[in-house]
């Protein structure tokens, strides 16, 4: 039964060391973790581009779990649906609804964490909510030092969730790092709101992925942290836009209301120029209705 | 590769590329499984199979995921007693999916019926209380996500419902519990 297909190695490193070691020796190896996202590509096994293959989930170091009274740290191959089983005291209740809803709990079984983050040009919905409430995650850089003796370094980093794409929504370390962890911090009284409108998979340039989380305080919130996530299109979060918007006195009226979601259009259309114009007006209008719930007192 | 699994109740050995989704391997098999040829990006939920137990959709899994796993297609599952508790609550309330969804249907509801077990046995998800009851896997909001995997939409998701719940009484009728 073996297809006229150039069939593929499959390299299997039992620790990160030696995951480290192959993939920066041959970065064309193709990192697979629970495998839903690639093997999901159309055409995956019929285009026979059958290019090598590293599984990476029997390292013992992508797969622990681990919690503290501040975080929870989980590997990078820890599935969806293990981060709901050993999250679930430590996590605020929107996040935990919010991962709950990604797909069923059958594909929240194979897809992993590192791999939800990493597509490299498909954001997918846990990016913009582990983005919303300030996950970081550590990555390990792959790079060849001397092209003589192709010495084999690797850097290890933290960095915020955001810090992995641009504003196109582009994986920005694809072959260039792997993901090991992520640090998830504990709920707090902060609020947090996420929607996801469209499905991911079936209508991507209409799906809109929305996240937004602030402190409340008395006429007003502080620190609020708005992210969108278009899949194919870009990934949004904005500073600039997050200063504005904790300057607005609560209960802000309809005119200041209208203003501000002036401005979200402004800065979608400056930064994120290939989200399309469905997926902009969902953003204004999920953020407009979120901004009135909020001065409301519903959310 | 050489893939050695188990399908069916069969052990079987076979050559093949690592990386051919499952799916293709079951179809050159079996005549009898649905094929899905007009599936590109796991978007049918028709090609679903029990892996070790858990419901996975087969085009996702690669053959050296497969390698010495204990694979039951519809037609292994169809003899065993937990499907004959689903069929029965098929007969009994008049309601079936069509054709074309039948195999990943049943099955679907199949595992969604093993996790009740796991459930009772031990709770899944030990935490936060209110956590857990935003997770209850009895809620129609589970129901419709777990079903919702299978996009055929020939029947509605409160008929299904109907169909879970009696058939999961079989079940414990049948376990006397
Ligand atoms: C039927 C179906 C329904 C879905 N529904 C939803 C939904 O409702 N909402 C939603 O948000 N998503 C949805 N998804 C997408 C799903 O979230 C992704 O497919 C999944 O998260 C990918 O994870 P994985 O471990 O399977 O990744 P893989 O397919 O193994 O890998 C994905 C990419 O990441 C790279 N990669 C993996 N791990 C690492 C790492 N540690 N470091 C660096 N690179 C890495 C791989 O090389 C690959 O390019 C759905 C998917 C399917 C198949
Ligand atoms: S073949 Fe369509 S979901 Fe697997």
């Amino acid at each position: 039964m073996a297809d006229n297909i150039k069939a593929p190695s499959i390299h299997i490193p039992k620790s990160l060391a030696d995951l480290l070691t192959e993939k920066g020796k041959d970065p064309s190896l193709r990192i697979f973790a629970g495998g839903s996202y690639i093997m999901a590509r159309p055409f995956f096994y019929t285009d026979g581009s059958g290019d090598d293959i590293i599984s990476i989930t029997q390292i013992p170091e992508l797969t622990k779990v681990s919690q503290t009274d501040r975080y929870l740290e989980a590997g990078a191959c820890v599935t969806i649906e293990q981060l709901l089983n050993s999250g679930s005291y430590l996590m605020g209740k929107e996040t935990f609804r919010a991962i709950t809803s990604i797909a069923s709990s059958m594909v929240r079984s194979q897809a992993t964490i590192g791999g939800a983050l990493c597509t490299p040009d498909t954001r997918f919905f846990l990016s913009c909510v582990l983005s919303t409430i300030g996950a970081q995650v550590e990555i390990r850089l792959l790079s060849k030092r001397g092209l003589k003796g192709h010495k084999i370094t690797s850097s290890q980093m933290w960095l915020p969730v955001n810090k992995l794409y641009n504003s196109e929504g582009v994986f920005l370390y694809e072959n260039k790092a792997i993901l090991t962890k992520v640090r998830i911090p504990a709920k707090t009284n902060n609020i947090q709101v996420f929607r996801t409108l469209g499905n991911p998979m079936r209508e991507m340039d209409s799906t809109v992925f929305f996240g937004f989380e602030y402190t409340p305080v008395p006429n007003g919130i502080s620190h609020p942290n708005l992210c969108l996530a278009f899949p194919k299109n870009g990934f949004f979060q904005n500073l600039d836009f997050s200063n504005q918007l904790s300057s607005l006195s609560f209960p802000p009226d309809s005119q200041q209301i209208e203003d501000m979601a002036k401005l979200l259009e402004k800065k979608l259309e400056e930064s994120c120029p290939s989200a399309t114009p469905i997926q902009r007006e969902r953003s204004r209008r999920l953020f407009v209705s979120i901004l009135y719930q909020i001065s409301q007192g519903i959310v | 590769m050489k893939l050695n699994c188990t399908i069916d109740g069969t052990q079987q050995s076979m050559v093949v590329n690592a990386n051919k989704p499952l799916n293709r391997i079951l179809e050159e098999l079996s005549d009898s499984f649905v094929r899905n040829h007009g599936c590109l990006d796991a978007g049918c939920g028709n090609c679903i199979v029990l892996i070790n137990g858990a419901a996975r959709l087969s085009c996702l899994i690669p053959a050296f995921r497969a390698n010495g796993a204990a694979i039951l297609t519809y037609a292994g599952f169809r003899k065993t007693r937990f499907c004959h508790d689903i069929e029965r609550a098929y007969a009994e309330t008049g309601i079936k999916p069509c054709s074309q969804c039948y195999a990943s249907k049943t099955i679907l509801i199949g595992g969604l019926l093993n996790r009740y077990d796991q459930t009772r046995a031990s709770s899944m998800i030990k935490g936060d209380a209110e956590n857990k009851a935003n997770y209850s896997i009895y809620s129609r909001d589970y129901l419709e996500r777990e079903m919702g995997i299978n996009i055929c939409k020939c029947t509605d998701i409160d008929d299904i419902a109907k169909v879970v719940e009696l058939a999961y009484t079989y079940r414990r009728q049948r376990s006397g519990r």
